[in-house]
């Protein structure tokens, strides 16, 4: 499963550290990198507005460690069908 | 890229528009249009909900005890004292060989004495003991017949009703028909031995052109049996939950613009039965909460068997859960025995005897034996003559397909009863014949499924496990 994989857990750790260093501490911007590296696409407004929502959410869940938030973010993208499928 | 229409959307636009008038106008001149399908508009939603069958059920569920190889019927339970008689000397008539090479004339009279057993009086060989201690619950067919002599094509026949690759098996067509009772664990689970795949591989529990949703999913042999059940601690309760519903949301609009993917649909499905089976299947899969007299019973403190007894004992569990339907394989040819058949039937035998029996009286004595359709078989038997004439050691038997026997309990089956007959030497079934699709008309009976609707529309065609075969053996049913 690729939800309690401690490998995918670790790639997702590693991209939110990716984001962080190369978008700078703006969370609009990761959102937006992130999202151009997994889909190479541009997110819609209501994707950014959403991913937004998301890594808020779970920064209530982390709130010791609000890097895991971005990374629970990242996991989400590693693991959808539109990453893991080709069109 | 987005996709805003199918290629079914597609053609039933165009099937509206000037071209398509034109051309259905011509067609219809012609008497060439088949009559009015029209294409789904509609993406179809297939779910593993249960759904009531058309007709009356006896059975519930489904264990399949798959013996990959082909058990020597002649040795284990379809005595031919004419064998003794003709021993050593040239079979009397036309043999069908697999293999030419090591083929022989010679008939070879089994190693193994039969006696009568049960309040039935079956006929089985000292092979079986365990066996013999439930027959009278069991129903021996003496007469099944694939008559396609290899093992890839006599699995696919007998798994999926015909030799063709590509065709949805049994536990697809089961879960497709009748849903699962359980939304906590796989409708369709596939126990494979720790040692190697079977032949045919994943194809055994493939569904096929049904949507992926009705694929057996395959536990593994060892511990942990699935992998990463456990969430790290940090991932564990609302953080779980929230990812998830962020990712079914992504997921879902995903599949919006990709209408009627059913392998997104299976996946969405899957993530939210893989965070369900996070507690469902640990608890299913652990053999901790069985008595010691139930592991007995299947056979854990035998070497020889405790492993199968496992997954044996599993299929149980995972039966009580709700699942549909449980394969349980032997490994790659465990049963193929071309050569050394002295040595390698009594061990293969000593694998799987104990526990097949003990499934059967556990399921009795909880009263699931009544609902739980038990198959035992494998793809094929063997033929009355040596295979590799090299020395009583090393002398085996070649495959046949043309009349070999395996065995059904409950579910609406009659036990304490022998059906068919090959003939007297056991190479081909010559009464009472049960060929592949016989038995798939008969287990289609036995769940109230109705062959004629459990149909699936593939390219606009009609497709079915029987194609307009088989006839439901009712001799056989209690």
């Amino acid at each position: 499963m690729l939800m309690n994989s401690d490998f995918v857990i670790a790639r997702a750790r590693k991209f939110a550290e990716r984001i962080a260093r190369e978008a700078g501490e703006d969370l609009r911007a990761q959102v937006v990198l992130a999202w151009k590296l997994a889909f190479a696409a541009q997110p819609s407004a209501e994707e950014i507005t959403n991913a937004l929502a998301f890594v808020e959410h779970q920064s209530a869940n982390f709130p010791e460690q609000p890097a895991e938030a971005t990374a629970s973010f990242c996991q989400a993208l590693l693991s959808s069908n539109q990453f893991l499928y080709i069109d | 890229m987005t996709y805003s229409a199918s290629r079914r959307h597609f053609l039933a636009s165009h099937a509206m528009s000037l071209g398509g008038v034109a051309l259905a106008y011509l067609l219809n001149r012609d008497g060439a249009l088949a009559n009015s399908d029209r294409p789904e508009l509609n993406p179809i939603q297939y779910t593993l909900e249960p759904k009531q069958p058309p007709g009356p059920a006896r059975a519930r569920a489904m264990i399949s005890l798959w013996m990959q190889g082909g058990p020597s019927h002649m040795d284990m339970f379809d005595p031919k004292p004419m064998l003794d008689k003709y021993a050593g000397q040239t079979f009397p008539g036309d043999v069908k060989y697999d293999n030419a090479a090591q083929a022989s004339a010679k008939v070879f009279p089994s190693p193994w004495k039969f006696q009568p057993q049960g309040q039935s009086g079956t006929e089985l060989s000292e092979l079986v003991p365990h066996l013999a201690k439930v027959i009278d619950d069991v129903c021996l067919i003496r007469s099944m017949r694939t008559s396609v002599n290899n093992h890839g094509q006599s699995i696919q026949a007998l798994n999926t009703g015909q030799i063709l690759a590509g065709r949805p098996v049994l536990g697809s067509w089961l879960t497709y028909g009748l849903g699962s009772e359980t939304q906590e664990l796989p409708a369709y689970v596939a126990l494979i031995d720790p040692a190697q795949l079977p032949v045919m591989g994943v194809e055994n529990w493939n569904n096929g052109y049904l949507p992926s949703l009705y694929q057996g999913t395959v536990v593994r042999p060892q511990e942990p049996r699935i992998l990463n059940l456990t969430p790290p601690a940090h991932l564990k309760g609302a953080a779980q939950a929230g990812y998830l519903d962020y990712l079914n949301d992504l997921n879902q609009k995903h599949l919006q613009t990709r209408p009627g993917e059913l392998d997104l649909q299976a996946r969405i499905a899957s993530y939210a039965l893989a965070a369900k089976m996070q507690t469902a299947a640990k608890e299913a899969l652990d053999l901790s909460q069985e008595s010691a007299t139930t592991k007995r019973m299947y056979g854990f403190d035998v070497p020889a068997c405790k492993e199968f007894g496992q997954r044996c004992l599993i299929a149980r569990r995972l039966i009580e859960r709700g699942v549909r339907c449980v394969q349980v394989f032997t490994e790659n040819q465990r049963w193929d025995h071309h050569n050394a058949i002295r040595k390698g039937l009594p061990t293969a035998c000593q694998k799987v005897d104990q526990p097949s029996a003990a499934l059967v009286a556990d399921l009795k004595q909880r009263g699931l034996l009544d609902t739980t359709l038990v198959h035992w078989g494998g793809e094929m038997g063997r033929l009355p003559v040596i295979q590799n004439d090299a020395g009583p050691e090393k002398i085996g038997r070649d495959h046949n397909t043309y009349g070999f026997s395996m065995w059904l309990a409950g579910g609406g089956i009659k036990g304490g009863m022998t059906f068919g007959e090959t003939d007297e030497f056991g190479h081909h079934a010559v009464e009472n014949i049960v060929n592949h699709y016989d038995y798939h008309a008969t287990l289609l009976h036995l769940f109230g499924l109705d062959p004629q609707t459990l149909v699936f529309k593939q390219n606009n065609r009609e497709r079915s496990l029987l194609e307009g075969k088989g006839r439901v053996v009712h001799e056989i049913l209690s």
